[in-house]
């Protein structure tokens, strides 16, 4: 179970992150939903010890996350990256080496989320060749190859066409299904209220809603008799429009 | 595995194997060998090297005596029969140099009290630049000429022994001298070059892995100080690849030189050696005394002071690319960076002839100039052995320091696209922990 108590982050004037806490179950999917420059990015660099909050801590199982409990972590950030030159495979095994996952089980890894992720037959290819469709893939891999407990995905499905959102939705699940725990964040309103089970809405540095998805969308009136109200509507609702904007 | 050891081997490899690596690697092995050939090559275009001298003697004996002094020169050399009455250049051999068959003229006459003098008519360059070892040589042939009834006797002493006895602890003979003051000045320059070109490819490897996001993900799994630790080491590790490949194809140029021109260059020098007293007494010195045996000891100090200057410097190189987020800006920052490798470099050199004045003696045990300093102390002097421990515990701790350091800054530089942090910025950092 990932604990995130009362964290704040300031850089000299301006407030990221103020007291924020939410706690995200384990085996479970959480989304962290919020404006451009709410404090999203920042609370996860919190959360996986990049930086250090300015008060709060973030806990795991009970122990403060420190570098070797997030070295087990697992991370994919919003700014996509990859060595350009060098060989996907090669990338892949070289991360998972620095995370301590021995050769043989990385190539098994490599070799069966790649087959998942329809991205065997570009493994030996440089990024510079690939398609940014599947460089994010290759991406994606490197962030599980380690098989972390917990994988922290910042806007995940950003810069995929709907079939490989689908494809990259079920690789979710099926870490999940494994027991990974799962928190991410996103703009795709539609993506997260498919998969998330929990989430945490932050406007200007605060959380503003947080919970249950379900009960909180029966918190929330009906538009219609025949359409349910949509996580669009309740983001909506809760973040001011012209704020959201900013 | 070691996660430094694991990020070290990727920059090893990585850069190994790319195009322009193999590219850059054989055209400059080529270039060495073409360049280290090129005078060989140039020379066998030339007739040849030695001077054409044709001699012009006021009689038989005198013209004897002034070729036997001659000789030591290595010039070829002609006896024309003219009598000589005078200082002027006869017609006829005027003529001769005029249609290119001497480099220069030799006229031995007789002054107005009998005794031997020279006019020396070089015409080339490089026979003019001979003047001053004419007159050294043609000393003998003038005394013996004025000698008459002492003849005998000047001959005699002229034979005197003359020895070097080494009183130098340093140095057996001049060779070793050579030696030791050519390896000096090989650690500057290999350090000096290896500081500009690798040093910048550290900087400049920090910047892409943030400019591409990568790190983002391995900041995580590793800290910023063995990320630039892998930078440093690997890219050390393919700068002695680079410069071992080149120091392989110097050898290659050496023993192709040899073969080529090597046989007739010795043939050359041993037959001019042989012919001249004081040459052949250094020869059989040198055979006594043994060449010049190889210092291990030097040479392993070279290496060792090569690595700890180029780390040091490397070091400062990736924390001026934590901060930075473009290459070119590099350059501007580098510059201020290199003053004390170039102060060092200045230093050195004058150390080269006072090993031993303070300024050198603890300049060589601060680092960033120490390396430079203490080689060339080590090289031409005796130093005492705990100012090498001191030179090298200090430098080794100025590594570490410097790569915390800028492992620091990095974790400052990452968070911070786009915008350089600021002083107060980098003073927080710094003394965060991690």
């Amino acid at each position: 179970m990932l604990e995130v108590v009362g964290i704040s982050k300031s850089f000299g004037a301006v407030t990221a992150v103020s007291d924020l806490s939410f706690v995200v179950k384990r085996g479970s999917i959480f989304g962290l939903l919020g404006p451009n420059g709410a404090g999203k990015t920042t609370t996860i660099r919190m959360v996986l010890d990049i930086i250090e909050p300015d008060s709060g801590e973030v806990r795991w199982d009970g122990k403060r996350v420190d570098g070797n409990i997030r070295r087990t972590f697992g991370y994919l950030p919003e700014e996509r990256g990859l060595y350009p030159k060098m060989k996907v495979f090669d990338q892949l095994l070289f991360l998972a080496r620095l995370h301590g996952v021995s050769d043989a089980s990385a190539k098994k890894r490599i070799d069966e989320l790649a087959a998942a992720l329809n991205l065997t037959e570009k493994l030996q290819s440089v990024p510079t060749e690939l398609s940014k469709g599947n460089q994010q893939k290759a991406q994606f891999i490197a962030a599980v190859v380690h098989e972390p407990p917990l994988l922290v995905l910042d806007e995940p499905f950003a810069g995929f066409d709907p079939i490989n959102v689908q494809v990259v939705r079920g690789a979710i699940r099926d870490l999940v299904a494994r027991g990974t725990t799962v928190m991410l964040s996103s703009h795709r309103m539609d993506q997260v209220e498919e998969l998330c089970e929990d989430i945490c809405i932050i406007d200007r540095s605060r959380a503003v809603l947080a919970g249950n998805l379900r009960e909180i969308k029966r918190g929330y009136p009906e538009r219609t008799i025949t359409v349910s109200t949509s996580l669009n509507d309740i983001y909506i609702a809760a973040v001011k429009p012209e704020e959201a904007s900013a | 595995m070691n996660v430094t050891w694991i990020l070290i081997r990727r920059e090893f490899i990585e850069r190994v194997r790319q195009k322009s690596f193999i590219w850059a690697t054989a055209l400059g092995a080529v270039g060495i060998i073409l360049l280290a050939l090129l005078p060989q090559v140039l020379s066998s275009f030339t007739h040849s090297n030695a001077t054409r001298l044709l001699i012009v003697a006021p009689d038989a004996a005198a013209a004897a005596d002034t070729l036997v002094s001659l000789k030591s020169t290595g010039d070829a050399l002609t006896l024309a029969s003219m009598h000589a009455a005078g200082p002027d250049l006869p017609t006829p051999v005027r003529a001769q140099m005029m249609k290119d068959l001497y480099d220069a003229a030799l006229v031995e006459y007789r002054d107005d009290h009998r005794h031997l003098a020279y006019a020396y008519y070089p015409k080339t360059s490089s026979a003019l630049s001979d003047s001053e070892s004419i007159h050294d040589a043609v000393q003998r042939a003038a005394l013996l000429g004025d000698a008459g009834q002492q003849r005998p006797a000047i001959e005699k002493s002229l034979k005197f022994k003359f020895e070097v006895h080494s009183l130098n602890t340093r140095y057996k003979n001049e060779a070793d001298e050579i030696f030791s003051i050519g390896i000096v000045y090989f650690l500057l320059v290999i350090l000096y070059i290896a500081v500009i070109v690798y040093g910048m490819q550290v900087a400049t490897g920090v910047i892409e892995e943030k400019a591409n996001r990568i790190m983002e993900i391995m900041i995580g799994a590793v800290r910023p100080s063995q990320l630039l630790a892998g930078k440093i080491f690997g890219i050390s590790a393919v700068a002695l690849l680079q410069l071992s490949i080149n120091a392989v194809a110097a050898a290659v140029a050496a023993v192709i030189a040899g073969v080529l021109y090597g046989a007739g260059a010795a043939s050359q020098y041993s037959a001019s050696a042989a012919s001249s007293p004081q040459a052949q007494a250094a020869l059989s010195r040198i055979i006594s005394e043994g060449l010049p045996s190889v210092p291990w000891a030097t040479l392993g100090f070279l290496l060792v002071f090569f690595f700890l200057g180029f780390f040091s410097y490397a070091a400062i190189y990736a924390g001026i690319g934590s901060l930075l987020s473009k290459p070119e800006e590099v350059q501007q920052y580098g510059t201020v960076f290199m003053t004390p490798l170039i102060a060092a470099y200045i230093l050195a050199i004058f150390a080269l002839q006072q090993p031993d004045i303070p300024l050198v003696k603890w300049g060589s045990m601060i680092p960033l100039v120490s390396p430079m300093l203490m080689f060339t102390r080590i090289s031409t002097s005796s130093v005492p052995w705990w100012q090498i421990v001191i030179s090298i515990g200090a430098s080794i701790i100025t590594i570490w320091g410097l790569t915390i350091f800028a492992g620091k800054l990095y974790r400052v530089g990452v968070l911070m696209y786009g915008k350089p942090p600021t002083v107060k910025e980098i003073w927080r950092a710094l003394r965060s922990p991690t």
